[in-house]
Parts: C-alpha cells; sequence; structure tokens
C-alpha cells in the first residue's frame, strides 16, 4: 500500500495530462498495481489511493481527474452529489459529469478537460473491450472532442452515438469511443470506471488513450 | 471574466457602453525564446502609422481586407487579364498545422505576417518564405473551442497583435515576435474565445469575443496598443438604463435573456478615419429561438457605428428583429458612395448571411439610415419588407420556435458566411461569395438543463436534430455574384456547381477576381467584367482565407493561405453526404501551406 499512496501523490495529473507533455500515461507501476488488485478488489483499494493531496496541485478543484474519484453532475444546480449506480438510467443520453475529490468532496471543475460523459447500457451491447472498462454496464469517455475540443453533449438517436455540437463529428460508446464520422481525428478517450460497495462510481483506471484534440497530441 | 472588474459609469446618457478599470493582464516582457523562435529578427521595419493605414498604399496589405473600408481591392494591375494565365507559385511554406486557416496574409513593406489556427504568428520574408519567427501562443491545456481558428493579426507601431483562442489579446515585437504584453479580453471556458482579427484604430486595438453558440453576451473592447490595458468596452446587448435595453422584453420563461443573449462581434469591422467613426457586425442570438427571447432584442444581427473614442454606439441599423434562424450579421458593410434619388450619398453595402443585400446611408454623426434591400438567394423566412426602414414580416413556416422542427432557406450557414466580398471602383462591382440553394431545419428546445455561459453549446437545438438539405439537386450551391452597386441590379455569376464557397474574394485593378474555396481546392482567378475564369490552379487544401496582393522591389504578388477545416470541412462532410458516391468531392485534404503567386518575366 506504500507504493500506491506515493503514486497517487506523484502528480497533479495521471488522467489527462497538457498536450504539450507527451507523457500522458500513468507509470508502469500504478497500471501494474490497479491491474493486480482487479475490480473486485478495488472498493477497498480506492480511497487510499485518493486520500492524499497531491505534491503540485494546490488545490482539488483544480487538479485533473484522479484514480478513485467519485462523478458529479456538471449541471451548477445539481453539482455535488455523488452518483450512484441507479442515478443513471439505462440507454438514455449521455450525463456531463465533473470527478469529486472522494476524501474532501471538492469537486474537480477548474480543469476542462475533466468533463466526462457518462452513459449506462445492457452489459451484452458493448464490446468486448469495452465491458473490459466498464462497470455494471457504465461507460465514462472525456468530453472533450479530439476534433477541437468542444464537450461532446449531444446524442444522436438515429445512430445511437455521441454527437459534437461544433462540428458533428460521432462517436460510437459501445465500442470505446470509435470515431463514427465526421471531421475529428480519433477515438474519444475511455475512462474505465468502477463501482465500490455502497454502489457509488468511482474512476477505476487512467484514459484508454491522451484527453486532447487536434493532430498535435 | 477571469480577472475581477470595476464598473464605472462613465457620463449620464452613455449608450450601451461599460467602462472598466484596466484589465492588463502584464507588462513584463515574456521571453522571446518561451513562446517565440527567432530565426532572424527583422531588420528596417517599416513602423505603422494611422495615415499609412488610412493611405493604404497597394504595395502594402496592412488590413484584413486591404483598407479602413474594407474593400479587398488592389489597386495593382501588373497582373492582369493578359498574363494572369502565367501566374505560377513562387514560393510556399507549410505552416505545420491542421485545422482551419482563415487569416489573410498581411503584409508591411516586404515583411508577411501569417495567423493561424492554434494562434501561431508567422513572420516571413514576403519575397522569398524565408521565416524570421514563429510565435506559439501558450494557450491553456484544457482549451476547447468550436472555431479552432484565427482571421489575422493587427499592425500598430512597431507591434504585431493577435488574439488568443483562449481570449487574450497579444503584442508582439515585430522585429522579433517577443511578447510584450497581454490583455484579457473573453474568458473562453464560459464560450467567450476570440477569432476575429483585432483592428487598429487610433492607437487603440479592437477585438470582440466569440459565444453566441453558448449564451455569451456580446462586446468589443478597445485596447491601448502601448500599454495593454484597456480603454473601453461596449457590449453588443445594451444593459439596463441603456438605450435599447428595452428591445429585451422582460417576459417569458427567461426575463434576463439579454444577460445571455449572443450578440458575439467575431468579425473585424470597418473604419470611416475622416469622420471617425468604427462600423461593427454583431452576431446571432443566443439560443438560436427567438421565441426564448422576446423583442426586437438590439443590436443583434446589426451593424452598430461606434465612436472609436468611448465605444459609445451613435447609430445601427438592424438587419432583422428578433433573429431566429442563427443568421449572424457579423461581417460589417463596406464604406462606399451610393447613388440614391440621383444623389452621391456616403453609403454602406453589405451582402449579410440573411441572404439580403443591404444598402444604407452613413451619416457624419455616425448615423446610419435605409436605402435598399435586395435577396441576393432564395430566402422563404422573411415574407415582406417595408420600403421605407428595410423592416422585415417572417413568414411564421420558415420562423424557428421552441417545440417544433421548422426549416427555412438559406441554411444557417447563410447566403454567404464570414468570407469577405470585394469591391473594385473600376468596374463599379461588388463580387459577392455565395451559397444558394441550401437550407435546413431544427427542432427548438428549452435547455434548462444546461446553464447558459458555462462552456457548453447552448444554441436551443440538439444538434442531431439539425438536417441539413440541398433544395434543388442539380443546382449550384457555391456561386460568385457580380452587383452593380449603384443600379442594384446582379450582372453576372458563375456557378461552381456541387460545392460551397468558403472563399473570400480579392478584386484588383488588372480587372481580375481571385476566389477559391471550393472542394475542388482551386484558387480561380475571374475576368472582373464578365467572370469568365482566366486562370486556376489546385492549391494543397481548399483555402478558406482572404487572398490579397502587394508588391516587393516593384513587383507584384498573390498570396494565400490554403488549410481546410472547421465549418467549411463539417458542412462539406454533412451536404455529401446527400449524394451519391462521385457527385460530391469530400476527399479534402486539411493542412496549412501559404501560397504566394507571380507572373515571371
Ligand atoms: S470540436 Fe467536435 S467535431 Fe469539431
Amino acid at each position: 500500500m506504500t507504493d500506491v499512496n506515493e503514486d497517487a501523490q506523484s502528480g497533479p495529473c495521471p488522467c489527462c495530462q497538457d498536450k504539450t507533455q507527451p507523457e500522458a500515461r500513468p507509470s508502469e507501476g500504478r497500471r501494474s498495481l490497479l491491474k493486480a488488485v482487479g475490480l473486485g478488489a478495488l472498493a477497498s483499494v480506492l480511497p487510499a489511493l485518493s486520500g492524499k493531496p497531491a505534491r503540485a496541485a494546490a488545490e482539488p478543484a483544480d487538479m485533473t481527474t484522479q484514480i478513485g474519484d467519485q462523478l458529479t453532475r456538471f449541471q451548477q444546480s445539481r453539482r455535488g452529489p455523488s452518483l450512484v449506480l441507479d442515478d443513471i438510467k439505462m440507454s438514455s443520453k449521455q450525463l456531463l459529469v465533473l470527478p469529486k475529490d472522494p476524501e474532501t468532496g471538492i469537486v474537480r471543475e477548474n480543469d476542462r478537460r475533466n468533463q466526462i460523459l457518462l452513459q449506462r447500457f445492457p452489459m451484452e451491447e458493448l464490446s468486448e473491450q469495452t465491458q473490459a472498462i466498464s462497470a455494471d454496464g457504465l461507460v465514462a469517455y472525456t468530453a472533450v472532442c479530439t476534433h477541437d475540443g468542444c464537450p461532446v453533449t449531444a446524442w444522436d438517436r438515429k445512430t445511437d452515438t455521441y454527437m459534437c455540437p461544433c462540428h458533428q463529428s460521432q462517436f460510437d460508446p459501445r465500442n470505446m469511443g470509435t470515431l463514427v464520422a465526421g471531421p475529428a481525428y480519433r477515438p474519444l478517450p475511455a475512462l474505465p470506471l468502477a463501482l465500490d460497495e455502497d454502489g457509488v462510481i468511482r474512476v477505476a483506471r487512467d484514459y484508454t488513450t491522451p484527453v486532447g484534440f487536434g493532430t498535435k497530441i | 471574466m477571469k480577472t475581477p472588474e470595476t464598473t464605472k459609469p462613465r457620463r449620464a446618457g452613455f449608450a450601451g457602453t461599460i467602462s472598466v478599470l484596466a484589465l492588463a493582464v502584464a507588462a513584463q516582457p515574456i521571453s522571446a525564446q518561451d513562446l517565440t523562435k527567432l530565426v532572424k529578427p527583422i531588420e528596417n521595419y517599416s513602423t505603422v502609422t494611422k495615415e499609412r493605414l488610412v493611405e493604404a498604399d497597394p504595395s502594402d496589405w496592412l488590413l484584413p481586407k486591404g483598407n479602413y473600408e474594407g474593400w479587398m481591392y488592389s489597386e495593382l494591375d501588373q497582373i492582369n487579364k493578359d498574363n494572369v494565365k502565367n501566374l505560377k507559385p513562387v514560393w510556399l511554406y507549410s505552416t505545420n498545422l491542421d485545422s482551419g486557416h482563415q487569416a489573410p496574409a498581411i503584409v508591411n513593406d516586404g515583411v508577411m505576417f501569417v495567423a493561424t489556427p492554434y494562434n501561431h504568428v508567422l513572420a516571413l520574408d514576403a519575397a522569398t518564405g524565408q521565416l524570421f519567427w514563429r510565435y506559439e501562443h501558450d494557450n491553456p491545456p484544457d482549451l476547447a473551442v468550436m472555431h479552432n481558428t484565427s482571421r489575422g493579426v493587427a499592425l500598430w507601431g512597431d507591434r504585431v497583435f493577435a488574439a488568443g483562442l483562449d481570449g487574450t489579446l497579444n503584442a508582439l515585437d515585430a522585429r522579433t515576435g517577443e511578447r510584450l504584453c497581454q490583455a484579457e479580453i473573453g474568458d473562453w471556458s464560459i464560450g467567450a474565445y476570440i477569432t476575429s482579427a483585432p483592428m487598429p484604430v487610433e492607437g487603440n486595438i479592437l477585438v470582440g469575443p466569440s459565444g453566441g453558440e453558448f449564451g455569451v453576451r456580446g462586446f468589443m473592447q478597445a485596447t491601448d496598443a502601448e500599454t495593454c490595458e484597456q480603454a473601453w468596452r461596449t457590449y453588443s446587448i445594451p444593459g439596463p438604463g441603456e438605450p435599447g435595453h428595452e428591445t429585451w422584453l422582460a417576459e417569458g420563461p427567461r426575463p434576463d435573456a439579454w444577460k445571455y443573449g449572443g450578440g458575439s462581434m467575431w468579425m473585424p469591422g470597418n473604419y470611416d478615419a475622416e469622420n471617425e467613426v468604427v462600423y461593427w457586425g454583431v452576431g446571432n442570438g443566443s439560443p438560436w429561438l427567438g421565441d426564448q427571447r422576446p423583442g426586437d432584442n438590439l443590436y443583434v444581427a446589426s451593424v452598430v457605428a461606434m465612436d472609436p473614442e468611448d465605444g459609445e454606439i451613435v447609430g445601427h441599423h438592424q438587419y432583422h428583429w428578433n433573429d431566429s434562424w442563427d443568421w449572424a450579421g457579423m461581417n460589417a458593410p463596406m464604406l462606399i458612395d451610393l447613388e440614391d434619388d440621383g444623389e452621391t450619398k456616403p453609403g454602406l453595402l453589405t451582402p449579410q448571411r440573411n441572404g439580403y443585400m443591404f444598402w444604407l446611408e452613413r451619416h457624419e454623426d455616425g448615423e446610419i439610415g435605409f436605402m435598399d434591400g435586395k435577396p441576393y438567394v432564395y430566402n422563404n423566412a422573411f415574407a415582406s419588407m417595408d420600403p421605407e426602414t428595410g423592416r422585415f414580416t417572417y413568414d411564421p413556416e420558415h420562423t424557428p420556435v421552441t417545440g417544433k422542427r421548422v426549416g427555412y432557406c438559406p441554411s444557417l450557414w447563410g447566403g454567404k458566411n464570414y468570407p469577405y466580398d470585394a469591391y473594385n471602383p473600376n468596374t463599379g462591382l461588388l463580387y459577392v461569395p455565395v451559397n444558394e440553394n441550401l437550407c435546413n431545419s431544427f427542432i427548438g428546445i428549452f435547455q434548462d438543463d444546461v446553464d447558459p455561459a458555462s462552456g457548453q453549446f447552448w444554441a436551443g437545438i440538439d444538434i442531431p436534430d439539425l438536417e441539413v438539405t440541398v433544395r434543388e439537386k442539380g443546382k449550384s450551391i457555391g456561386e460568385i455574384q457580380a452587383w452593380d452597386v449603384n443600379t442594384r441590379e446582379m450582372v453576372w455569376k458563375r456557378e461552381y456547381g456541387n460545392t460551397m464557397n468558403w472563399g473570400s474574394v480579392l478584386t484588383t485593378a488588372g480587372g481580375l477576381v481571385f476566389n477559391a474555396g471550393t472542394n475542388d481546392r482551386q484558387i480561380r482567378a475571374l475576368d472582373a467584367d464578365t467572370g469568365e475564369v482566366l486562370w486556376t490552379f489546385p492549391l494543397n487544401s481548399t483555402s478558406i482565407a482572404p487572398p490579397v496582393s502587394y508588391t516587393v522591389d516593384g513587383k507584384q504578388y498573390i498570396a494565400v493561405t490554403a488549410g481546410y477545416g472547421v465549418d467549411a470541412d463539417w458542412t462539406n462532410g454533412v451536404i455529401g453526404a446527400q449524394f451519391e458516391p462521385g457527385e460530391w468531392n469530400t476527399d479534402v485534404p486539411v493542412g496549412g501551406v501559404i501560397w504566394v503567386f507571380a507572373v515571371e518575366d
């Protein structure tokens, strides 16, 4: 556990790094550890992961998404309460959410890369790879469009895909955020989720690919 | 805003203007090494003065549209109808960037400045294409914008001014690219990012943010070119107590709609330097549905005349009241003399996004009078026009409302969008880059699950519900039209077929009209009198930036930057999907390249 705490303290931004910094992925150490603990063990591991203040970031609200974070709604009037599995209706439009520090309850609202899309599907509708990052059919992706960075907040009922309101790029949430149409450059990075023992939704691991836009990643 | 502001009323009856205390971030020079790659400092840089901007010597291209009047006209005639067939590229420069390149090359005495997506500024030798320096703006890593583009830089004194997508205005040393000071103008995190070219006017740099799709209240800010301190700020939507505020009725579910009513001033304006009046265009209403913000909604979809001293709004003409179509009035009308009732009058002329061309009269004090309005593309929303005032009545069948699907023509991108029209005083013709034959429909929604000005799309529609349609397959979409400014009739038009036209127009004393912007990547030179195509050249990508002309050592060049992206790229995909394979070219590569052409001796 000592290693885990050390790792959690090592930087402000394990999840979504500045695109000018090439090291946008977590250290191998953390990745292999999470693989080792597996989802079953995560509930007990997560508080320890996130409970310490980070060294480099001044305030939890300024930090980017951390492993172990809980999620809350983006909308100002409903921001705060942690989301649980039952809050997310099956197969409804994606919800725009933000991560929050589970220790202090502070919402990490100051870095726009923290905006996350949350949605829930019957597990069998998800691709095999997507199932591996899903918790009970819940899937999460960055809201930052890989084209020019707009929040991907629209849902196209006709094709059952996310649609970016800025230039209509479309991404498939059942299949790792695959780019289906539009001018974007690559799939939407996915954020692996877990549920803790109270059904509270948590960030399980780092994004599958770096968050950012344009071709200059 | 990011930085706290203090509001201080200037004087009683001060229309539409709020003066704010200085908002300069820093006068500390930031090391050129940090943000600027300096290859070679520029020697003997020619200082830019008001006199030079007013004179607009044709050897330079000092302003986005070439002159303060906004003509997109070059007096150069070395390249002309006879020899344009010999026009060849003489140098190219890759910007090393994707996304939409929308900036004209700004040329000062043989030095070229090009602004790019991601807010780089390149300073190049205009004769050879050798780089002097490249400034890379330090946009925040979590930046997001709807339009990753820049529409050009401003020159004043020995400085280059570049607006950032992060809402800043940056003063660079023209010789080295070093940043000297910076002003924070818009808060990008709420959607107030900047794409516009800043404009140098009387020692201030004028620029306003975008945000009409995000619930941002538009404004224009003047920043002192020396200190980067705010000189004044004028909101395009008058606040309580200001004239025009009464056109925002405190009715319905959003009685405070004016606070997030849009009206971004996102394209550079024009300047009457003699009478000292600036003319600026005001964008669409936010959200798009007019029934969510009852009233005429001044100064949405208008031209406003402002006093450059203090930003006071001294005149206006609203093209259409209670905008419900996303028909922004962002392009300022050009300043030309117009004949009216047998008299020559100082006028304003503009083809607007709503599909109508407007002839307006400008008075010395800035008041704007209405002369005439005529459709240049099919418009099914406007039922009639009052010939005295230009006020329209609307067809409710084609006026978007909340809760139902409504279709209309032209599409929300308009009869023309941001690309510049051009005026040639030799032919007396106005050349307009047009998109005809496009319509769209959407369902208006009341977005109460999204907060306005929270950085989220807040246009009052769910974007998958937007349907863009070609009115008549087989009929051309992109075209260029030439209108006699005085007879008010179209003289010729050239149709480009199955493509939109996203290209600004340049016209020259060589009797030529240059226009790119089509999905076949061509730039073409047309005969300014007849519209006949005299020369074409396929670029690396489609150019959606204004072509310009200048001389170095007496030799004439034509410069244009290619680099497809943002709305042009978006619409090309959406419309292309309605055609059979092979009928519409959706294969337009991205990538910025500056192209410079000349006729070799
Ligand atoms: S920013 Fe999403 S499609 Fe352009």
